[in-house]
């Protein structure tokens, strides 16, 4: 019986972790993928602050944030990332300067009728002079104004603990 | 022997609930990866108990009820086209559809949509999930004035003017039904409440225009403005024949043409929120409508609110909030009437509410309130006091 157990559990066993390490390796490659329209809104973006004569390189923790090189001093980053609305996913970026302050916060892409109100400009501005946690609240869009709250929060210590240390 | 068999059941296990955890990581990966296709499911309900206080010498019992409990379903077919639908059941045996439409992105910021849709006017139609607004009852602006949940079918553009922060909806949608086999259907007390179709066999002889604006570009601010403009659909324009005048003059005296009309504004900055609402609805032909209907139908309805609320949890080390709130409200379903009537002084309504929301979560509140209910008519004044569950996700 232990014998029948041991021959056919053996290389299930094995067989269910690499499977899982396969699962694994996927879950975590798995960055999500910006739509065109991101990404060219952030190039337009990039281009109005920079000019076009400037170098964009992928950053190593993730393809979707970028250096802005010109003649190979970085002038900056740009980040575009995702973050959950009431039913659906938003997607925005943000454009550091070489230290890492803020110089723009933008929303790209927002899909649902709830909490479009996070796409204004002068609310964005908040997250170029205020602390995270003093950004104000706006009637009727809370779920979306926490959400990217966090992910700006979240993007901020991600790069700070890969750019600056 | 017996601790390896043990030690391999558990390793086998162990491995099962991996493959399994790999397994639902891969269906999320594959959903990131397919940007955003697939299904959404969410739902709000609002369960209360309202508790009329007794007079000295009549009682009243109290009322607990599943007021309303509503599921979302929603698909996105792609980047571009999406379905929302939200089946809601109301004091548990009533069962609607209170949204069923797809929607197409014509570009960035701009689609259509077709199908069963909310009419924009004011704040609580568009927004009635429980858990956004204080109070556990709806406000009755948003029930006499603005028919809340008011939706019609029709066709629809929606859209941000990004550079403006503006927010725009415009739609074709069926009118209120006015008159049908059971005669008018429009009353002095409800309004046009009665008449909404919902979807269900509606019928219409021409569209009519709903319009909403709302401008978000000052931070803290939103402000809305909402227009509803048409002729509410009667039963006798159908097989009606246009050759036989005295039919047709009473066909059009059993219709209305309806102009309504929102302006509202919600603050929030730190612990202090605020909204304030007004609705007015001019209604023309109601002479001929209560002549040919016997209703009581007035000519101007009007409506507003007023609140003021403080979260008193704000600095502290908690994202929960304890709402403070104070509301004054006033609608009048006879604000004019037209000849005929008088102005029954009882459809005048005032309403103040005190209470509290204890959110507890970003979509689920406590919420317990005291009102304080009069009208013009009489001297006495009802009170009543609310508790309530409020959930949305």
């Amino acid at each position: 019986m232990l014998k029948f157990f041991f021959k056919t559990i053996a290389p299930l066993k094995k067989m269910s972790a690499m499977v899982f390490c396969f699962f694994i390796s996927l879950i975590v490659s798995a960055q999500f993928i910006p739509s065109n329209r991101s990404i060219e809104k952030t190039n337009t973006l990039i281009n109005q602050l920079y000019g076009d004569d400037v170098e964009l390189a992928s950053l190593q923790i993730n393809s979707n944030y970028q250096s802005i090189k010109r003649n190979g001093e970085i002038l900056g980053y740009s980040c575009i990332e995702e973050a959950p609305s009431k039913h659906d996913k938003f997607e925005f970026v943000i454009l550091y300067d070489k230290s890492l302050n803020i110089i723009q916060v933008k929303v790209l892409i927002y899909r649902e009728d709830y909490g479009f109100e996070i796409k204004s400009k002068r609310w964005l501005k908040q997250f170029t002079s205020r602390k995270i946690s003093k950004v104000q609240a706006i009637s009727g869009a809370t779920i979306s104004v926490n959400s990217l709250k966090y992910a700006v929060d979240r993007l901020n210590k991600k790069m700070r603990d890969n750019i600056l240390k | 022997m017996k601790t390896m068999k043990t030690m391999k059941r558990t390793i086998l296990s162990v491995s099962v609930i991996f493959l399994a955890l790999g397994l639902s990581a891969q269906n999320t990966a594959d959903r990131i990866i397919a940007n955003n296709k697939g299904l959404h499911i969410g739902g709000y309900g609002q369960i209360d108990m309202n508790l009329p206080l007794s007079d000295e010498n009549v009682h009243y019992n109290g009322k607990l009820d599943v007021h309303r409990l509503v599921t979302f379903l929603g698909y996105n077919f792609n980047e571009k086209v999406s379905f929302v639908s939200e089946i809601e059941y109301e004091h548990v045996v009533e069962v609607y559809v209170e949204q069923a439409f797809l929607s197409y992105r014509l570009k960035d910021n701009m689609s259509v949509q077709a199908g069963l849709m909310l009419i924009p006017m004011g704040i609580q139609n568009l927004y009635h999930e429980p858990p956004t607004f204080n109070g556990v009852e709806r406000t009755n602006v948003d029930k006499y004035i603005v028919p809340t949940t008011w939706r019609e079918m029709g066709l629809g553009v929606s859209g941000n003017a990004e550079g403006y922060s503006l927010n725009y909806q415009i739609m074709l949608v069926n009118g209120f039904n006015g008159y049908d086999t059971d005669g008018g259907v429009f009353s002095g007390k409800k309004g046009l409440r009665s008449g909404r179709q919902k979807g269900a066999e509606s019928y219409m002889t021409k569209p009519d225009l709903a319009a909403r604006v709302s401008y978000y570009g000052m931070p803290g601010w939103n402000l809305g403005a909402s227009l509803y403009k048409g002729e509410s659909e009667t039963l006798l324009y159908n097989e009606l024949n246009l050759d036989d005048e005295a039919a047709v003059t009473t066909a059009d005296s059993s219709k209305i043409d309806i102009q309504m009309i929102g302006l509202d504004a919600r603050y929030a900055d730190g612990p202090i929120q605020a909204r304030a609402q007004y609705i007015v609805a001019n209604l023309e032909n109601t002479t001929a409508y209560n002549n040919f209907t016997g209703s009581d139908l007035g000519s101007v309805m009007t409506g507003y609110y007023l609140e003021g609320g403080y979260n008193l949890l704000n600095n502290k080390d908690t994202d929960n909030e304890l709402i403070v709130f104070a509301r004054h409200e006033n609608y009048n379903t006879h604000d004019e009437v037209e000849e005929g009537i008088d102005a029954n002084l009882a459809y005048n309504r005032t309403e103040n509410t005190i209470g509290l929301t204890y959110k507890i979560a970003s979509g689920a509140a406590f919420k317990a309130d005291y009102q304080f209910l009069s009208n013009e008519a009489t001297d006495e004044e009802k009170k009543q006091f609310n508790l309530g569950v409020a959930v949305w996700f």
